[in-house]
């Protein structure tokens, strides 16, 4: 099965046996779960696109292991072609769904140890890149959904993992058999955790020898006995359970989600350890992965899109749109989502070959992109609650609004301009609400702020990546500055 | 490029992956299909026998590589006005 529906996605996963929890109880049946079904609907999109001919250029790719046509969220990219298309997909589905569509995780974890695998090997003659290959043509034959873990819990960020108080605040080997290896840690804020048949484990930082336990890195299936998810919660989160298609979820089809993943004592077999104890080699794995990670944030491109679109038409609604200040706060947000794309672009075009073959994005570019991601959403947000009005905020239910006994002055009262009907404007105001304080902010905000690092860790990598000396120079040459500093 | 009397053409449609389209391209193709159902044959790249390709592009980027078609013809629909160009082409 090269490339799986979205029905066969759906199907594969409910034979999956995860333990979730969520609101203290265990979940049995997670795919229909109100509060999960919106996410696993956006995942589901990213197979349903693959097999739309007017998406498949950019939502297939041909495998360079097996030569078959292959769903791009499993593919390795093969040339800068490859990488601008990641961008463009990413683009392309925020848009779709407006919101966190998780499928990119597990995608930019089998790209970034499609690289490292092969550096271990040449380093140690170790065989992970044949392990890799093996995993890769599992995943790509199968089509599978990866949740990209490497976030770890981290206790006190001032401490390395051997000195935390409790060593399970980074994931680490707890005991070393003839077939595998035992590991003990938890991995925090995973996105589509759930909705994942696998779960693709890195280091979260560099470390040095004595963190040489912590080093390791492995893939499993996601329902192997200890593995227990914990999902997060989301401001708004229980609109979802209000039923389908209630106005006040706003985004009525998709959503995202993160959970924690407890590995209470894992077995890992040999033969899905990608890594292990190369702790020189654990920073190299984080800043692929992080490149390719900030480069996937051309979700938020798409994501944006959904929300100029909403303020453009509360604009509409409110009778506004017309208006001077109006039209170029408009304009204004799509400058800030194009400069977005800007960079999402540029990384992918400027990418460069690595040692395995694998293209990889250029990393200046690429932290230069995310830190604008942590920014811009912002603004954007910030645009579209100027022009909703507070009522994003103030609306009642649409229980009331059903009520016959005072629905009718809300349609009265929330009526703007004549021409649209009241429910019209509400549903675009609970949209708006939703992507900027509901529980698609979590994505196209905090996401935006946190996820794939920090601002701060993209800015140690610009630090890194410029070259300064060299525009000192050229600054010394045109002013007439002769000598050359020791 | 005209058809030759009495045989309906038939191009294989290849769309760009629709990143950030400028038109409904799956809209405008309807459209051709509809007004030229008794002079045009559309057909998918896997058909056999199509005689052309028509790539249909979200945007002026046209990031769509035909270049191993190159022994048929190849039309390209940027925007609308491009369909309503073809169909007149074919008329
Ligand atoms: C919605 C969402 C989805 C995510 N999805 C995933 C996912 O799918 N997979 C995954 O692995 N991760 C995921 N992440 C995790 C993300 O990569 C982390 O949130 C990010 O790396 C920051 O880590 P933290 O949240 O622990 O914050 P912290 O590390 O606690 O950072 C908080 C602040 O402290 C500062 N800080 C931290 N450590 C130090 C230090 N040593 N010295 C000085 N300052 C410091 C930071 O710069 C920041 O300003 C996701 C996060 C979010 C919010
Ligand atoms: S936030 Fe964006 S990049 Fe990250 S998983 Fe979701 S869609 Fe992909």
């Amino acid at each position: 099965m090269p490339m799986m529906t979205s029905q066969q996605y759906e199907d594969s996963l409910r034979k999956l046996n995860l333990v979730v929890y969520m609101f203290g109880e265990r979940i049995k049946n997670v795919v229909d779960n109100p509060i999960i079904r919106p996410s696993m609907n956006a995942v589901a999109l990213t197979y349903e696109l693959a097999h739309r001919p007017e998406y498949e250029d950019i939502m297939t790719a041909t495998s360079h292991v097996t030569g078959k046509k292959i769903n791009r969220f499993t593919h390795i990219h093969q040339n800068n072609g490859d990488l601008v298309k990641k961008s463009k997909m990413g683009r392309l589905i925020g848009a779709q769904t407006g919101c966190c569509f998780q499928r990119c995780v597990g995608m930019d974890a089998l790209n970034a140890l499609s690289i490292n695998t092969y550096n271990i090997d040449a380093k140690y003659c170790t065989k992970y890149h044949e392990r890799f290959i093996d995993y890769l043509k599992y995943v790509q034959e199968n089509d599978l959904t990866c949740d990209g873990a490497m976030t770890d819990p981290k206790g006190d960020r001032s401490l390395p993992p051997h000195k935390q108080s409790d060593p399970d605040m980074f994931m680490h080997v707890v005991e070393e058999k003839k077939k595998g290896i035992i590991v003990r840690g938890a991995k925090v804020h995973q996105t589509g955790a759930v909705n994942s048949h696998e779960i693709i484990v890195m280091p979260t930082i560099s470390m040095r020898e004595a963190d040489r336990d912590f080093a390791i890195s492995f893939a499993l299936p996601s329902d192997t006995e200890g593995i227990i998810y914990i999902m997060g919660r989301q401001s708004c989160d229980t609109r979802k359970m209000e039923g389908p298609g209630n106005i006040d979820q706003g985004n009525t089809l998709y959503g995202g989600h993160e959970a924690m993943v407890i590995f209470d004592n894992v077995f890992v077999p040999w033969e899905r350890v990608f890594m292990y104890k190369e702790y020189d080699f654990a920073g190299e794995l984080v800043e692929q992965f992080a490149s390719y990670h900030r480069q996937s944030y051309a979700c938020k491109v798409g994501v944006g899109d959904v929300l100029i679109g909403a303020t453009q038409a509360i604009a509409k609604y409110n009778g506004v749109e017309m208006a001077s200040h109006v039209r170029d706060k408009i304009i204004e947000m799509n400058h800030l989502n194009e400069t977005l794309y800007c960079g999402c672009i540029a990384c992918a075009s400027e990418g460069h070959k690595e040692a395995s073959g694998t293209y990889a994005v250029d990393t200046l570019l690429a932290n230069v992109h995310k830190q604008n991601v942590t920014r811009f959403p912002f603004e954007i947000a910030r645009l579209a609650q100027d022009i909703a009005g507070g009522l994003m905020v103030t609306l009642p239910s649409q229980k009331d609004y059903d009520c016959p006994e005072i629905g009718k002055w809300m349609d009265k009262y929330f009526r703007g301009n004549a021409e649209y009907p009241t429910e019209e404007r509400m549903r675009i105001l609970r949209l708006i609400e939703n992507m900027t304080l509901g529980t698609a902010a979590v994505g196209y905000l905090t996401e935006s702020m946190h996820g794939a690092g920090s601002p701060q860790a993209q800015r140690i990598m610009i630090a890194r990546q410029v070259n300064l000396d060299e525009k000192e120079k050229l600054a010394k040459k045109l002013c007439g500055i002769k000598k050359e500093e020791k | 490029m005209r058809h030759k009397k009495g045989r309906k053409i038939k191009p294989g449609i290849k769309y760009c992956g629709g990143c950030n389209p400028k038109y409904d391209r799956a809209d405008v193709v309807k459209k051709m299909q509809h007004v030229l159902k008794d002079k045009v044959d559309f057909g998918s790249l896997e058909d056999e026998e199509i005689s052309g390709i028509l790539v249909v592009v979200g945007c002026e980027t046209a990031c769509v590589d035909a270049s191993r078609f190159k022994k048929i013809p190849i039309w390209v629909i940027t925007q609308p006005g491009d369909a309503e160009k073809f169909i007149c082409d074919m008329k």
